[in-house]
Parts: C-alpha cells; sequence; structure tokens
C-alpha cells in the first residue's frame, strides 16, 4: 500500500523529514520550514516594520535559504523590512571569488541590494596574503575575528538596524558543546541567544535557529535555489571537525539531540559576571578589550 | 639526564609504571596518590564522624567496587595513620531482572564482595521494588538505561531515608561524571547541569557524595585491576544492528570524550570544571517527578506542548513520548 503524506493525507510523500521522522509531500514540507521560520520571527520579535536588515550573504546554503525565505515571508506576512544582501570579501582565490558570483546571481533574481565589503579594503590584508604570512595554523581565528567586524562596519556603512546570519540549529547546537569542551562558560551562556548584541549598536539575529542544516538543504535542492557549496579552502579547524562529526552521529541515533542541545543551551547561565563591553581605543569598535581583537592581530600580521 | 626522565614524576627514585594525564608514576606512588586524594575527598565531601552510617552504593562495575576497596583502606591501620571510625553500609540494587544476568552470577559476585570485605550487602531486588518497572521500561534501549538509572537511584535514596542515613557516596569517576552532563546537555536536561557535575548533592535531606570524582576512568581501572576487586559485568542494553554505536547515545558520548581525552589530556577536567559554573537560566521551584531534578518547561515556540500541565521536566517529556 502506498502511504500518503503524513500532514496532508492527500498527495505521495516525497521527504522523510530529518527533524519528526515524518514522510511528508513536498508542498507540506516547503509550508512547515516557511512556518516554523515566521512563528520563530514572529514569537521573538526579531524585526519591525521600517527596519533595514542587512543578510549575512555567502553563497552558501545556508544564507541563500535566508535570503529566499526572508524575501518570501516579508512578501508574504507584510513584516515591512527593507532588505540588503551584505557580502564579505576574504579575498580567497578559487573559494570567494566563485561563491560571490553565485551571490550576484541572486542579487539579480530576488531584487535585493547588495554591497560586498573585502578584508583588502577594510583592514589592507586579504586572507591569501595572511595565509602566506602566517601559514595555515591559525588563519580561522584571523578570518574568524575579521569577518565579524567586517560584517558590522558593512552594516553600518549601509545603514543597517540589524544583521540576520544564516545560522542554523546544528551550528547553535556544535556552538554549545564547543564552548562546553573548551571550557568557554560566558560564551555557553550566550551562545543559543536568537539576537545578540543587542547592548551594540549592532544586533545580530539568527532566524534559522531552530532549522536542521540536513531541512536547510533539502529546502534548497526542491526549491532549485542557486547556492555555491564548495569548502572553504583553508578551513582545517580539526577541532569544530570532532564536535561536528560527533553531532551527525548523535543525530543518527536521536534527530531530536540537536533540538534537546540547544534547549540545555536556552536554559542556563553562568554564575560568575560576563566582562564588560568596552569600545577600542584604536578603531573605535565592539571589543572586551581596551584594544579589539581585530587591530591586536593586525599588529601581529605588522611584525616583520 | 636521560635517565631521570625515566623516573617516577612523584618520587624520583623508582622507574614509572603508568602515564596519567602525561606524567609518568611508579606503582607504589600511584597506589599512595589515589589513596590519599580519595580519603582527603570523603573527609572534605562528608567528614563521617566516629560510629555514623555511611552508606556505600555498589552497582558490581569497576568505578563503584573500587571505591569500596578505597573506602575499606580508610580503616586500614597500615593505609593511614588517621583512621576514619565510620560504619560502612553496603547497598546492591539488583536490576539482574533488567539485564537478564544469571541470578547465580550475581550471588557469586557478591558472596565473594561480603567475605573478602567482611561487611553484610543490603540487596534490593529492582522488581519486588517496583512491580510494573517492566512496564515502565518499556521504551527504546537509550531511554530505557536513561529511565533506569533514575529508578536506580531514586531507590538509593529510599533506603537512606527509610534507614535514617543521612550520607551516601556513589562511585562516579570524572570520565563518568563528565559523561553524564555531556549526556544529559544532549537529552535536553541542561538546566540540571550542575546538580549532574556536583561533586556532592542534597537530595531529600540525604547527602550523597562522589569521591571518585576527580579520577579518571583510566585510573580507576589501574586502581582496580592492582587489587583485583571483584566485578560484576552487565552488558550494555543498547542493541541497534543499523545505527552507530549500537544506538546508544552514552557509548556515543564516552567514546568521543575518551578520544578527545587521549588528545587533549585536560578535556575531562575542562568539561567538569565549566559545567560547575553553570546555572539555571531564570528560578525553577518544582522538583521532576521521574529524574528529581530541576522541572523546566520547553522555551521554543514550535515545541507543541504546556509543560504547565504535568510534573515532569522538558527531557523526561521527551523521555517518556519514546513510549
Amino acid at each position: 500500500m502506498i502511504k500518503s503524506c503524513e500532514l496532508c493525507g492527500i498527495e505521495k510523500p516525497a521527504i522523510k523529514r530529518p527533524k519528526t521522522g515524518q514522510g511528508i509531500c513536498k508542498p507540506c514540507f516547503f509550508s512547515a520550514i516557511e512556518n516554523e521560520v515566521h512563528e520563530t520571527i514572529i514569537s521573538s520579535n526579531l524585526f519591525h516594520p521600517g527596519e533595514k536588515i542587512a543578510i549575512g550573504a555567502s553563497g552558501g546554503k545556508d544564507s541563500t535559504v535566508l535570503i529566499h525565505l526572508l524575501d518570501l515571508l516579508n512578501k508574504r506576512h507584510n513584516y515591512g523590512i527593507e532588505l540588503h544582501l551584505l557580502s564579505i570579501d576574504e579575498g580567497i582565490v578559487g573559494y570567494r571569488d566563485d561563491s560571490l558570483v553565485t551571490v550576484k546571481r541572486n542579487q539579480e533574481v530576488y531584487q535585493l541590494p547588495l554591497t560586498i565589503v573585502s578584508y583588502s579594503e577594510l583592514f589592507g590584508w586579504t586572507m591569501d596574503q595572511i595565509v602566506k604570512k602566517i601559514g595555515l595554523n591559525n588563519n580561522c581565528t584571523y578570518c574568524g575575528v575579521f569577518r565579524r567586524q567586517a560584517l558590522d562596519r558593512g552594516a553600518r556603512m549601509i545603514g543597517a538596524e540589524k544583521i540576520a546570519t544564516g545560522h542554523n540549529a546544528d551550528d547553535i547546537a556544535e556552538t554549545v558543546l564547543m564552548n562546553l569542551l573548551r571550557g568557554d562558560h560566558f560564551r555557553l551562556g550566550k551562545s543559543t541567544d536568537i539576537v545578540t548584541g543587542e547592548e551594540g549598536d549592532m544586533p545580530r539575529c539568527k532566524p534559522l535557529k531552530y532549522l536542521y542544516e540536513k531541512e536547510i538543504v533539502l529546502y534548497a535542492h526542491y526549491q532549485n535555489l542557486d547556492y555555491f557549496s564548495t569548502e572553504c579552502v583553508y578551513s582545517p579547524n580539526a577541532y569544530r571537525g570532532y564536535a561536528r562529526e560527533f553531532l551527525k552521529d548523535l543525530e543518527r541515533i536521536r534527530p531530536r539531540a540537536i533540538l534537546d542541545i540547544i534547549h540545555s543551551g536556552e536554559m542556563l547561565s553562568v554564575s560568575a559576571p560576563a566582562p564588560a563591553k568596552m569600545t577600542c581605543e584604536r578603531c573605535g569598535n565592539v571589543s572586551s578589550n581596551k584594544i579589539c581583537k581585530a587591530c591586536t592581530l593586525l599588529e601581529t600580521l605588522s611584525k616583520p | 639526564m636521560e635517565e631521570q626522565k625515566q623516573l617516577c614524576y612523584k618520587c624520583g627514585v623508582k622507574p614509572p609504571n603508568y602515564k596519567i594525564r602525561s606524567q609518568k608514576v611508579c606503582r607504589d606512588c600511584f597506589i599512595k596518590n589515589t589513596e590519599h586524594l580519595f580519603r582527603s575527598n570523603l573527609k572534605a565531601l562528608l567528614s563521617p564522624k566516629k560510629g555514623e552510617n555511611l552508606l556505600i552504593a555498589i552497582s558490581g562495575g569497576a568505578n563503584s567496587m573500587s571505591m569500596l576497596h578505597l573506602t575499606d583502606t580508610c580503616k586500614n591501620p597500615e593505609k593511614t595513620t588517621k583512621l576514619m571510625q565510620f560504619t560502612p553500609v553496603l547497598l546492591y540494587i539488583d536490576d539482574s531482572f533488567i539485564y537478564h544476568t544469571p541470578q547465580s552470577q550475581v550471588s557469586e559476585f557478591l558472596e565473594s564482595v561480603e567475605k573478602r570485605y567482611n561487611v553484610h550487602i543490603n540487596v534490593i531486588k529492582i522488581e519486588e521494588k517496583i512491580p510494573d518497572i517492566e512496564e515502565q521500561l518499556n521504551l527504546p534501549s537509550q531511554a530505557k538505561s536513561d529511565m533506569l538509572y533514575f529508578v536506580i537511584n531514586n531507590l538509593i535514596t529510599d533506603f537512606a531515608r527509610e534507614n535514617n542515613y543521612q550520607k551516601v557516596i556513589t562511585g562516579e569517576s570524572a570520565s563518568r561524571v563528565s559523561t553524564l552532563v555531556m549526556s544529559e546537555i544532549c537529552k535536553g536536561r541542561g538546566v540540571s547541569v550542575s546538580s549532574f557535575s556536583s561533586p556532592i548533592l542534597l537530595v531529600d535531606g540525604i547527602t550523597i557524595a562522589r569521591p571518585l570524582r576527580e579520577l579518571l576512568e583510566k585510573e580507576v581501572a589501574i586502581y582496580h585491576s592492582i587489587y583485583d576487586v571483584p566485578l560484576l559485568t552487565k552488558l550494555p542494553m543498547a542493541q541497534s544492528l543499523t545505527l552507530p554505536w549500537a544506538g546508544s547515545m552514552d557509548i556515543l558520548i564516552q567514546d568521543f570524550l575518551g578520544n578527545l581525552q587521549s588528545k587533549f589530556p585536560s578535556t575531562t577536567h575542562t568539561l567538569l570544571r565549566t559545567a560547575t559554573k553553570l546555572i539555571p537560566q531564570g528560578n525553577f521551584n518544582e522538583i521532576c517527578a521521574i529524574c528529581k531534578h530541576t522541572k523546566d518547561g520547553p522555551i521554543n515556540h514550535l515545541e507543541k506542548f504546556n509543560s504547565e500541565y504535568e510534573d515532569i521536566c522538558y527531557a523526561c517529556h521527551h523521555l517518556r513520548q519514546n513510549k
């Protein structure tokens, strides 16, 4: 006997939904994903009418699905927000230049404005030059710190009130585990927040917080979205790799585990007071110390 | 210079036998260290007084059996000059009904322990205390072993309360506690992480301490094998042939942390230190009826259940959903 979709009971099921294990048809899968993201946006009060939202667009699956969903839901539910794509060009030949072509194609499809800020114009260094100087050992630290600041500066440049990023449930669960394993209890308390940096002038939000990575891939695939799927050429982040592999095994045994890890993180706080937020004396950006991490790293780079 | 490198880091005289967290140690120093650490932990956590009853919960595994042997050294004048005068009371929760362990094997084990340590063991048969245990545990393997863990813990505290024993010790090692912390976070019981990681707990007025909490699984295993302490082997419940790690989250987590520990020797202790600094986000006054930890509810709006109508926590809600 051919089973029918477990949600509508009419269509033939096309997908076994990773999060719930239900066999459902494509239209039901699309509406489940769209409704969940809409509910997350509404219940967390993420956007307000008239706001300009910078979408961090890398050309990868997460940000492509984020652009598609925010554009769709903004029109469908009249959020009244203005969307603006913001891409960071780290200067990695063979990776970022190709993915930016994808972002440009999406910009035309969705008819949204696009701004690209580059490491070379902001910091005077491309990632290729940085790797040439420091090797492959610590390069992800530089890239991560610079990207954080580049997104902030880019968003301010275009006059956005908020940044939306494509972090998914797997990313958040992975971060909770990583922070627990390396003893970063301050970050652990904050890593599951849907909005961060509200105390600063550029808050960031994660509308895809509860979407599984597998569902994002399925959604992008069945919606025929145009995304770029190559690993960064410099990404041998071994420790995160362990956590990621572990999470994938855990998901196979118990698909709920990802949601449960996020729930655990959401219920936790830290018994010690968090370090105060400051402004970098050199560049004026948000910092935890007198001099921000980006300036410290730039100083290291300038040494012969 | 080369010669010195080969000597025990503690005494600097004998050649080392074991490597513990990157440090090489000889057999005698290892025994002395382990026993000293245990006695000072027990004293700091519970300070059992002269004539006071100390309930020792044993499961037959290497951790709790090593704990029993270590407790015995507290009364051995050859081991210490500061003898402790508490009265040990042993408790074994017999779960052979669940694990299908042959009864003869259990009796043989209990007899050997009683004879070796010259003590009487109180035995509680799980199926006699909870007649519907089979129905309660009618769950997939991971949920079943979680539920059994809570049932056994509750039976231990019930026994202590009924017999007016104020102080209990259980044998979780540092590796076991870190696995437990990680595992409970992955099952959604993060709100109670501080109690899962704590060396001492207060449950219903009874103090439960974990004097082995600073010792790694490896240290316990070495100590256990040196003294050839009796052991009762139970097979894990998980038996899936298609899922990784036989479908057991606990085995997966144990393996993952064990691997990390071998690459990064401070993994276990970092995890434990982090866990003790975490507190619940918000105020919770209710206790979950199943796990006896903090009762919390869903905060993700996509979860379609209301915890206000239940007396169990978020994780136990999903544990029961498995049925």
